[in-house]
């Protein structure tokens, strides 16, 4: 078994876990209520024009709701592991009550 | 006047112009081997219809997008920096969880086009070019507006419906909107890639042996 070498603790990878799920849960609110009506308006030009601004709409919306859901998803990675780390957290501190309350009666 | 652009100046001293060059050239034509015809075609729209619906379109909620986008931006970049590296544990178990938590903050950002952060920039660079070229079509129809509202070919409109002076202001409108709807048309097959939805790559899932041990600081 080796040592530990420092670096950040359990609690504090949690927390960092935790941070990043709520920012990327803002952004995609965020990105969600993106206002982008109809490419500016420009769809409502008649003829060749209308259609292209269609068109450039329709690609900048589905890029938009690609970052909502990229960044959706990955909140919930985050969270997943934040969650996962704070159970690792509790099971540690449980096995060194335990460990205590061993040496404690045995000790007596 | 106060605010807007020049296109919002200028459409509203030009709109009798544009009506009456849509209305002459829809009921009297042009000649047949006039430039007007294929614009018309190709662009399939009467120049005045075309510059008020324009005149009302505005990059305005482009740029508002575009300033959440990069506000986004700087979260990601934030959120990436505040990430731990993974810690000095060491076991399977150490090694394992360095490579999901290395993949989580990767995929968040890496410098790369395929993160998410590098999915943002290339979204927020298209949103800036759809703003600029919406600009630049705006003050170009604008440049032309300010020369055929004062032309000849105006007066000739105004007094006379002369289909042929008709004709050609509408060919000058329409080169200039055909001239903004190439340069959109390529911006649409330029822009559109890096713009799809990325797909995670979870690292491996560790195989663990029973008498694998991890020390971790708590």
């Amino acid at each position: 078994m080796n040592p530990p070498e420092g670096g950040a603790t359990l609690p504090e990878l949690s927390a960092a876990a935790d941070a990043a799920a709520a920012t990327l849960t803002r952004a995609a609110a965020e990105l969600d209520r993106l206002d982008l009506p109809a490419s500016a308006g420009l769809a409502a030009v008649p003829g060749r024009l209308g259609e292209l601004g269609e068109a450039l709409h329709a690609q900048l919306s589905a890029a938009v709701a690609a970052r909502a859901r990229e960044a959706a998803a990955h909140a919930v990675r985050f969270a997943d592991a934040g969650q996962v780390l704070r159970v690792v957290v509790a099971g540690y501190a449980e096995t060194d009550a335990q460990a205590h309350r061993r040496h404690r009666d045995g000790a007596s | 006047m106060t605010g807007g652009d020049a296109l919002d100046r200028l459409v509203g001293v030009a709109g009798d112009l544009l009506a009456r060059v849509d209305g002459t050239l829809a009921g009297f034509g042009a000649p047949a081997d006039h430039p007007v015809w294929p614009l018309l075609s190709r662009l399939r729209t009467l120049p005045g219809e075309a510059v008020g619906a324009l005149a009302a379109a505005t990059a305005a909620p482009l740029a508002t997008a575009g300033g959440v986008l990069r506000l986004l931006q700087r979260e990601y970049a934030h959120a990436r920096a505040a990430l731990p590296a993974a810690p000095g544990w060491r076991g399977a178990g150490a090694d394992a969880f360095a490579g999901q938590w290395g993949a989580l903050g990767a995929h968040l950002d890496s410098a790369s086009p395929d993160d998410l952060a590098g999915r943002l920039a290339a979204t927020t660079s298209y949103v800036d070019d759809l703003a600029g070229w919406l600009a630049e079509l705006r003050a170009a129809v604008a440049r032309t507006l300010a020369v055929v509202v004062i032309s000849a070919e105006a007066v000739r409109v105004r007094t006379a419906a002369d289909p042929v002076a008709a004709a050609d202001i509408a060919a000058c409108l329409l080169a200039t909107l055909a001239d903004g709807w190439e340069r959109g048309e390529r911006l649409r097959g330029r822009c559109g890639t890096g713009l799809g939805e990325l797909v995670y790559r979870a690292p491996d899932p560790p195989v663990l042996s029973r008498d694998a041990h991890t020390v971790v600081p708590l």
